[in-house]
């Protein structure tokens, strides 16, 4: 056989193979996908890893997540890119589907923010009940705070927080970090410094930080998840059918039972809505 | 640092089911990336190193300036266009392995087609007039051609390849980082990061050398032979 | 006696500047041609023209009596001629690999190799060879694909004694059957030894043809 024989059958060896990966790869396991967009804190918990399978092996549908902060999953919602949202900032949520983007809101779920901060605490805050307090405190005394700055829940709530403390926050004590929680729970810890996280995600990373919740249980921490089916009449080949499948399994009293067992290291990470 | 190594041989050796999937995931995608745009612009190269027309240097300015296109900008460009609302949004691309695909060719076109335009064009001057001379002419000249230059054109193909493996921004933006599905050596290593799980996050980075190595070392024996 | 390619008042000019003029020129069918004078005098042009791989700017090619058009030039000369650059572009591979890129037929490659003693490089790999071997080796290729007119660029340079010999007694024999040679060269003995007629060129220009 000559070289260029030897060249077009390698060459096309190559292409066939690249073509069944491509095609395998297009086609998946499963026909069925349903795309969830939903916040990192919730994908980085670990619950959507147990709970999901169980939908999943139900119904046959394989709910493809993507984890983004809670402003670019409602984005996603708004072009359509996703079929279903699971985020955490309320009053954005209302707007969502008031503005017909999505169709319902349903509580899911909840748990809370806490104020995280080195042991040495050079604000003072450790013990207050107050959030806004514990923000004005570490505004006065110029202490390094890390902002997540990306719009995420997390970031929003903040926002919020830094309002009801009447505060604008500037200054080179404090530094907008623009990434994920867990990016940010390491560059607080790596600088001292206080950050506000979602309980969830700072329990799942206790053992790779020494910071400390030092402020907690103030009604205005309160961090509940909503979960929203994108409105199928705003865009062609939404899947909403399957949306609502999840949003029934999620708030059924087995989705549910399963949330409220979810521990990390023993402890529960997110109290379920709709039973006790 | 040991710890991070033995984590590695670790998920390596005991064939950890996920960490297997996602690095075959990887490399699923880069050399179906890295073959298609080698089809591409193999053409191309042909092209430009065998004639000379009006635009040709621009076309070469052009290619060399988007080889220097972070691959965020790629993502965002290939997502504005898949995107529901966007021209190609009812093929339903995007967050699935196509959009990767589609991404990755986009990111390794420039510089595999501008590696084999001066792979190509690097050779002696006479080699085109021998194969006319000598009556070889149609795909044959073409395949010729590229194959005296094999060395030269599989190190186009393996810079392609390097790029693609090792970027997450077409990954990240367009795939969507899907466990079981979408989900790339280089898009969990981020994931990792940002949990603050860096041992893990680095055994991951060794890994993909690890697979980048391989492909090269195999692919640069292999040639010898052909 | 028949003429197989007739010049006339054909230029051809490299970035502007005319390297070649030649009035009128006559290749006579089974004769050898030999061309010769000073480097850059515009040998390689004319044998580059002659065997179809490059295009005059201006003039009239005729070919066994049929002017030839612009477009048909490069094709009819290419079937009916074969170029031997005078550094020939040797393929990656075996000697075999180079003999066979024109020719299938495995027969006619065991003659070559055995006509130009290479039978000992047969699978060597021919980019490792002298500067001797390979000139043979792309004679043996161009003669393998049997064209009318063999075409060949100062086939003796630089190259040893041996090789040499062997490639002038090929020489004489495929004029001897018959075949159409055109040699550049500037080793006028070997011009005279082998040529039939010599045509000197300077400047771009036939000077001189003496038959």
């Amino acid at each position: 056989m000559s070289q260029s024989h030897k060249f077009i059958i390698i060459a096309a060896a190559a292409l066939l193979l690249s073509q069944t990966f491509l095609f395998s790869a297009g086609k998946a396991e499963n026909p069925r996908h349903l795309k969830l967009a939903t916040t990192t804190s919730t994908d980085n918990s670990g619950l959507l890893d147990v709970i999901l399978p169980v939908f999943e092996k139900n119904t046959g549908i394989k709910v493809d997540v993507i984890a983004v902060g809670t402003g670019k999953a409602i984005a996603l919602g708004e072009n359509g890119d996703v079929d279903i949202i699971m985020v955490h900032a309320r009053a954005q949520e209302e707007k969502f589907v008031n503005q017909g983007f999505g169709v319902d809101r349903h509580d899911l779920m909840h748990n809370d923010f806490v104020i995280l901060g080195p042991e040495s605490d050079p604000a003072e805050i450790k013990g207050l009940k107050d959030a806004a307090k514990a923000f004005r405190r570490i505004s006065g005394s110029k202490s390094s705070f890390i902002s997540r700055a990306d719009n995420s829940g997390t970031n929003i709530k903040e926002k919020f927080l830094w309002e009801e403390a009447g505060i604008s926050p500037s200054g080179i004590w404090y530094k907008e970090a623009g990434q994920g929680m867990g990016a940010v729970i390491t560059m607080a810890d790596d600088m001292d410094a206080y950050t506000l996280s979602d309980r969830g995600t700072y329990l799942s990373m206790k053992d790779k930080t020494d910071l400390r919740i030092l402020v907690e249980g103030d009604k205005r921490l309160f961090n509940p998840y909503g979960i929203i089916a994108v409105n199928p009449e705003k865009h062609k080949g939404i899947n909403f059918k399957d949306a609502e499948k999840l949003i029934g399994f999620l708030t059924s009293p087995e989705g549910q039972r399963i949330i409220k067992n979810y521990k990390k290291d023993g402890e529960q990470l997110f109290y379920p809505d709709l039973i006790e | 640092m040991n710890s991070v190594f033995v984590k590695a041989l670790e998920l390596i050796v005991t064939g950890d089911k996920e960490v297997l999937f996602i690095a075959s995931t990887s490399l699923r995608f880069a050399v179906s990336s890295t073959v298609l745009a080698t089809v591409l612009a193999l053409p191309l190269g042909l092209l430009l190193s065998l004639s000379s027309f009006r635009g040709k240097k621009l076309i070469i300015v052009f290619l060399n300036s988007l080889m220097a296109l972070p691959t965020v900008v790629i993502g965002l460009l290939v997502y504005s266009f898949i995107s529901k609302n966007a021209p190609f949004g009812n093929l339903g691309l995007l967050f699935t392995p196509g959009a990767i695909i589609i991404g990755q060719i986009i990111l390794a076109f420039p510089i595999i087609a501008s590696l084999i335009y001066s792979a190509l064009s690097n050779r002696d001057p006479s080699l085109p007039e021998t194969l006319d001379t000598l009556g070889i002419r149609g795909i044959r000249k073409y395949v010729i051609l590229i194959l005296e230059a094999k060395t030269a054109v599989l190190s186009a193909l393996l810079s392609g390849f390097g790029r693609i493996i090792g970027e997450v921004g077409v990954s990240m933006m367009l795939g969507g980082n899907i466990r079981w599905y979408t989900r790339t050596i280089t898009t969990t290593i981020a994931l990792e990061t940002s949990k603050g799980n860096f041992e893990l996050a680095l055994a991951l980075g060794i890994i993909l050398i690890v697979i980048s190595l391989t492909i090269n070392v195999l692919l640069h024996m292999g040639i010898r032979d052909v | 006696m028949y003429n197989s390619v007739i010049f006339r008042n054909i230029t051809f000019s490299y970035t502007g500047e005319c390297v070649l003029d030649i009035d009128t020129l006559t290749i006579e069918e089974h004769r050898v041609t030999a061309i010769t004078g000073p480097n850059g005098s515009g040998k390689t042009t004319l044998l580059k023209i002659l065997s179809g791989l490059l295009l005059p700017d201006h003039g009239e090619i005729i070919f066994k009596g049929t002017i030839l058009l612009n477009g048909k030039r490069r094709k009819i000369l290419m079937e009916n001629s074969t170029f031997v650059h005078q550094t020939p572009y040797i393929f990656s591979g075996s000697v075999k690999r180079n003999l066979t890129m024109g020719i299938k037929s495995e027969h006619t490659c065991k003659e070559l190799l055995e006509i130009f003693d290479l039978e000992k490089y047969r699978n060597s790999r021919a980019s490792g060879l002298s500067g001797g071997e390979k000139q043979k080796i792309a004679l043996a290729r161009a003669a393998g694909m049997e064209r009318d007119i063999l075409i060949l660029d100062e086939p003796l340079a630089h190259i040893d004694s041996e090789s040499k010999l062997i490639i002038e007694n090929v020489l004489k024999e495929m004029a001897a059957k018959g075949k159409t040679l055109i040699i550049a060269t500037h080793d006028h003995t070997f011009a005279s030894r082998i040529a039939d007629k010599i045509i000197h060129m300077d400047n771009g220009k036939i000077v001189r043809s003496v038959q």
